[in-house]
């Protein structure tokens, strides 16, 4: 969907994202690029869209994790490991995890342990620990 | 593993099948789906935006205050200062019980950034004792109790062990004053507050003293919060405010660990008074430079970089 808007100069994506248009499944942590709930693909790749001024994404694709499910509901292999894999907690993270998973797999599809780690180093939670959001990112790749 | 189910054998009507399965979380669906509601997506008509200024300096004495400039800046709505404050008592020692209410939520007669060891010297001899309240008992259940038990007393100098470890507190609660803005953008500097006069003295002068009686007496403030601690939260709101806990209710609870708000607890009682200032909900934002300078939901760290 292609969305025109007007925001003031220096707004960042993350803030367009929730107060512009209203998608809110795009958390705001620290603003300052260290806790990752902020995660979405620009192009594919995951940003923190608290460090991206959205004026430098105009033409760009963003994808946030309401776009992630499909049209009719039915739920991202990611999404449906998360779930399966009690990878969440308070939730506030997921969001990030997720999206970082996601770009992550979109360009490897077979990742290693290590490979996840990696993905979703950027990336904190503060309940959970990351073994099970780990062990569900691996499944997700298995159910791919 | 067998399971002995010969315990209240007669209670069971044989529907509990929870143990030994597994059973996925109730709010799991709207975690991975986004559609969860945390304190920040809760959709509000005619929000207004809350700052906090901060003074510039250091231990400063204030000495006048004049915020008729910022009142009519644009898309202000309101400025608050400590006048506005029902019981301006930083409550959070009292409620943990560890020492006296030795601080005002917004600064009425010097900045206490970091620590402050020449409080009382630095009061005018005429201005009454701080802890004119004490037992005034109009509160009831454990907010009276609380402070009838640990009073509020006239501020006393702080210890030079206490400063120390009281530091980084100080240094997120002793602000100045507040607006509430239509926008983010944002505001003009405002001037510190004075304690030429009292709190209770000053809201008579100016003939607004109703934010004390008009709220929460008639309605109840509902506050949208990451604060890990709601019962917390509540209590050091209501003492501030001065209201019966049964008047405001904390929906919050939901993000956990870090992400939760630990530290800038006057957050909250001073939203809800620019919210009964005003009639309007009330979001406290902090600023990108204050949000890198002491980031409400991020610990201190460091990151290394390497450019190609």
């Amino acid at each position: 969907v292609e969305r025109e808007f007007l925001v003031p100069p220096g707004t960042t994506l993350l803030n367009a994202l929730r107060d512009q248009l209203g998608l809110t499944a795009t958390k705001r942590g620290c603003e300052q690029g260290t806790c990752g709930t902020c995660t979405c693909l620009l192009d594919g790749e995951a940003v923190m869209s608290c460090l991206v001024p959205v004026e430098t994404v105009q033409g760009a694709a963003v994808k946030t994790l309401e776009g992630v499910a499909g049209p009719d509901g039915s739920l991202d292999p990611v999404q449906q490991a998360f779930l399966d894999g009690f990878a969440t907690q308070c939730g506030f993270c997921t969001a990030g995890m997720i999206m970082a998973a996601e770009a992550l797999l979109a360009r490897n599809p077979d990742p290693s342990r290590e490979d996840v780690i990696r993905a979703i180093s950027g990336n904190v939670c503060r309940c959970t620990g990351y073994e099970s959001i780990v062990a569900a990112i691996l499944d997700a790749a298995a159910r791919r | 593993m067998k399971i002995d189910t010969s315990y209240f054998a007669g209670e069971r009507d044989g529907g509990h099948t929870v143990v030994g399965t597994t059973v996925p979380r109730l709010d799991a669906l709207g975690h991975v789906t986004g559609r969860t509601q945390f304190f920040e997506d809760t959709p509000t008509t005619g929000l207004l935006h809350l700052k906090m200024h901060r003074s510039e300096r250091h231990h400063a004495t204030s000495s006048t205050s004049d915020t008729s400039g910022r009142a009519s800046g644009p898309g202000v709505v309101k400025v608050l200062t400590h006048a506005d404050v029902p019981n301006n008592w930083y409550t959070i020692l009292k409620l943990i019980n560890v020492g006296y209410d030795d601080e005002p939520v917004l600064a009425e007669d010097s900045v206490l950034y970091r620590a402050s060891r020449s409080s009382p010297s630095s009061r005018p001899a005429s201005a009454p004792p701080r802890g004119r309240r004490r037992g005034q008992g109009h509160l009831r259940g454990p907010a009276g109790r609380l402070r009838r038990r640990g009073g509020a007393r006239p501020r006393r100098a702080v210890s030079s062990r206490t400063a120390r470890t009281t530091s980084s507190t100080r240094a997120t609660t002793a602000g100045g004053s507040a607006s509430a803005t239509s926008s983010r953008a944002s505001p003009r500097p405002t001037t510190s507050s004075s304690g030429a006069t009292s709190r209770a003295d000053r809201a008579r002068a100016d003939g607004d003293d109703r934010l004390h009686r008009r709220a929460p007496a008639r309605r109840r403030l509902k506050i949208h919060s990451d604060t890990q601690a709601c019962f917390f939260t509540l209590d050091n709101t209501a003492l501030i405010l001065e209201a019966p806990f049964g008047k405001l209710q904390v929906v919050g609870g939901t993000v956990g660990g870090g992400f939760g708000g630990k530290v800038d607890v006057i957050v909250e009682p001073i939203a809800c008074i620019a919210a009964m200032a005003t009639n309007r909900p009330v979001k406290y934002v902090y600023d990108r430079a204050r949000r890198c300078r002491s980031p409400p939901r991020a610990r201190p760290s460091g990151s290394t970089s390497r450019t190609a």
